[in-house]
């Protein structure tokens, strides 16, 4: 049961979801829309609005018989029965876990080649990873209040960024966008959306959230994807306007790359750097809110609420981080296939299922 | 109550740690005030395939010398590194770097390696301008500009500006150059002379100055040729972006010189049966004003706008068919010219038998411009005012 002291609004729910969203956003985002659509991809945002849609009105109607303080856990336990949910969460948590090391050493990387091209990247997942630490020890409500309070913040620099990029585009070159480009836009749209659904992920700690008084449970998630298809769209009509397809595919972040060129009022310049510290939040957010659904999943399944559970996930995330980084892995491989591939089966093929064994054996 | 104290501890000291400030933790930690801020750089190819590195730091605001140095090296990377180790008093910052210069020697060679080191470095701006220096090294005019207080960055500032906002010619950054040559194979960079100005009267000094010399034209990263003098306007006019500076036509009356507004051009395909491209008509429009005339008295007699319009319209079709020429004979596509039609019509372009590639050399072209002078000079007040004296009569 959890506390009155532990719940969160809905409001401060939906900034924890979009400031985890924002990392990938600017990660993923630049890269695998010109990748897949060409100089069409800017329009990858609006293409995923259709799936991002549908897959809310597929959730909305799988939690439309939870009760308050139940989460995704209940849920999963109660259409697949205690063995196979089990076995599924505990799955699904080890790769939330895995994720979440990923984020600190994609984290770290992007600090060293967007600033700190000489700088040891391990420091940096340590530091990240202790915070990490501290977040899921700590109370979801304080992760949630930081997020509501950083949401205009960000969302204000993203803004900026993308319009003071502008009169450096060449706004002429992301049209025509013919019939033939449709297929590899459809393609980005579908990629765009695993990247987005990343949210589902966070649905663990719904059991937090003040259940909506007016009945409208799908509306916050509903804007929220509204609000990331617009921004994820001018964003990368401004990167592909200003670089242009090819161009923007030899940058590794194409973003901060773009926030380098801009020079405010002929003599500010330079302003990537800050960009990337207040970017660094959103790591942060991203990687408390997995930590957090893969404690309270393993929590639940294994009926205890010791904090040492919540220290274990952190651990664990830190130290696949560090492996990743001592044996120099091939960060690309795992950010364009590996966690891609298996968000997509959970996304596009655990949660249907979910859906269509529920609604079969008449558990939601 | 006791666990939380001692997990806040456990916290705090290594954050503690960390405030002994960057230089205990980052060695590349600088103090601002000792940063020398590089303006520009000059790349020439250097022995075995290595590079000659020139830095220059403009005008001192304090009034010292501006610091220029060169320095060989087998990479950009290890010239910067050298350049470093032998004046460690003063840690060279190149996060302000504005001008890349690139000799002749190095860009008939390749340029690509250059502007991918520019791409990947977060040092360095990936719009930092690039400038071709014609029939010369970078580190000549880089090390052979300096005069006192300014240096070759100083000349740069001054004739961007010059440039961009006086004569609408385009000066190309790193990142629209690598742009270019990767959507198209080829590109165009600014071209500059290095002239000696010791023979000029009230020259400041002496030294190399850079002047306006065109656009060099880059097919797959390396040097192919020049465009150079008026002809360039006929780029400019090409892409859209001329605007501003003076042409002397000469007329019957002697020489008039009109000041460019701007132009502009359309493109029409014209396909075959097969659905190849075989020829592209260009129908460009500039408007002008006259700003000086020879002959005053010539200028009141009617028809002399039209005959000047005439005059630029013909000179403005040589710019166009040289431009177009110059880019059939080299097959290189510096103009974006299947970009624009690409754009135009996006479905029978993909559907062309040929590739562009191959349709460019055998591409004819129809050209026609129509040129509109207006406002500007208004000739022959002399005349008028004798017969108002007289009484309307000489």
């Amino acid at each position: 049961m959890i506390h009155e002291n532990e719940m969160i609004t809905r409001r401060q729910y939906i900034s924890v979801c979009f400031l985890a969203l924002l990392s990938p956003l600017i990660r993923q985002l630049p890269q695998l829309a010109p990748y897949t659509a060409g100089r069409a991809g800017w329009l990858a945002g609006l293409a995923a609005l259709p799936i991002l849609i549908l897959f809310e009105l597929m959730m909305t109607r799988l939690t439309k018989k939870r009760a308050e303080g139940e989460g995704m856990t209940e849920i999963f336990l109660r259409v697949y029965g205690k063995p196979v949910g089990s076995a599924v969460l505990l799955l699904y948590a080890l790769w939330m876990i895995a994720y979440a090391g990923f984020v600190l050493v994609g984290g770290s990387e992007r600090l060293l080649t967007t600033a700190y091209p000489r700088g040891g990247r391990n420091l940096f997942i340590l530091i990240m990873g202790a915070l990490g630490v501290m977040a899921v020890l700590g109370r979801a409500r304080t992760l949630a209040r930081l997020a509501n309070i950083l949401r205009p913040l960000l969302l204000v620099t993203l803004l900026l960024v993308i319009f003071a990029a502008f009169p450096y585009a060449k706004l002429g070159t992301l049209f025509p966008v013919t019939v033939q480009d449709i297929p590899p836009i459809f393609n980005a749209g579908v990629r765009t959306a695993n990247v987005f659904l990343l949210v589902v992920s966070f649905r663990f700690l719904e059991d937090r959230v003040e259940i909506s008084q007016t009945g409208k449970r799908a509306l916050p998630f509903l804007r929220l994807f509204l609000l990331l298809a617009v921004l994820s769209t001018l964003l990368l009509a401004a990167i592909l306007a200003n670089f242009g397809a090819s161009y923007t595919l030899r940058h590794t972040y194409p973003f901060f790359a773009m926030a380098g060129n801009i020079r405010l009022f002929g003599s500010l310049e330079r302003f990537e750097v800050p960009i990337l510290a207040l970017w660094a939040f959103t790591d942060f957010v991203l990687l408390a809110a997995l930590l957090l659904s893969a404690t309270t999943i393993f929590r639940r399944v294994l009926h205890s609420e010791s904090r040492l559970i919540a220290l274990l996930c952190a651990l664990a995330a830190t130290l696949a981080a560090l492996v990743c980084s001592l044996t120099n892995a091939d960060l690309s491989f795992l950010a364009e296939t590996v966690f891609p591939l298996t968000g997509a089966v959970c996304t596009f093929g655990l949660y249907p299922l979910t859906f269509l064994v529920g609604l079969l054996r008449k558990k939601i | 109550m006791k666990r939380k104290r001692w997990l806040i501890l456990f916290v705090l000291l290594p954050a503690l740690a960390l405030l002994c400030g960057c230089s205990s933790v980052y060695t590349n930690y600088k103090d601002i005030e000792l940063l020398q801020v590089i303006q520009t750089l000059g790349i020439d190819r250097g022995e075995n395939g290595g590079v000659v590195l020139s830095v220059a730091s403009g005008g001192n605001v304090n009034g010292g010398e501006p610091t220029v140095l060169s320095i060989s090296a087998p990479s950009i990377e290890i010239a910067m590194e050298k350049l470093q180790e032998h004046f460690a008093r003063t840690p060279f910052f190149f996060a302000h770097t504005q001008f890349l210069v690139v000799g002749e020697n190095a860009a008939r060679n390749g340029v690509s390696a250059y502007l991918d080191y520019i791409r990947h470095m977060p040092l360095l701006r990936s719009d930092v301008r690039l400038f071709l220096v014609r029939g010369c090294d970078a580190k000549t005019l880089v090390t052979g500009s300096i005069d006192g207080k300014h240096d070759i960055s100083d000349e740069l500032t001054s004739l961007l500006l010059d440039l961009e906002h006086q004569n609408g010619m385009q000066v190309f950054s790193c990142a629209e150059v690598s742009r270019q040559l990767m959507e198209n194979g080829a590109s165009l960079v600014c071209a500059i002379d290095a002239v000696d100005t010791k023979g000029i009267v009230f020259s400041g000094g002496g030294g190399l100055s850079a002047v306006s010399a065109g656009y060099g034209v880059l097919t797959d990263g390396v040097l192919s040729g020049y465009i150079l003098g008026d002809t360039a306007r006929g780029i400019d006019l090409l892409s859209g972006s001329l605007s501003g500076g003076p042409i002397a036509l000469e007329t019957e009356s002697g020489t008039v010189t009109v000041q460019l507004h701007d132009g502009k051009t359309d493109f029409s395909p014209v396909w075959d049966a097969d659905g190849n491209m075989e020829s592209l008509r260009a129908e460009a429009t500039v408007s002008a004003e006259i700003a000086e005339v020879s002959d005053p008295e010539a200028a009141e007699q009617p028809g002399f706008s039209d005959s000047v319009a005439d005059l630029l319209a013909r000179r403005a079709e040589n710019w166009l068919r040289e431009s177009l020429d110059f880019s059939s004979a080299l097959e290189s596509d510096f103009l974006s010219l299947g970009e624009k039609l690409a754009r135009h019509d996006a479905q029978r372009f993909r559907a062309m038998p040929r590739t562009w590639r191959e349709t460019l050399p055998l591409l004819r072209y129809d050209v026609s411009v129509k040129a509109e002078i207006t406002g500007g000079h208004k000739a022959g007040t002399s005349s008028d005012i004798r017969e108002q004296r007289n009484g309307g009569s000489e």
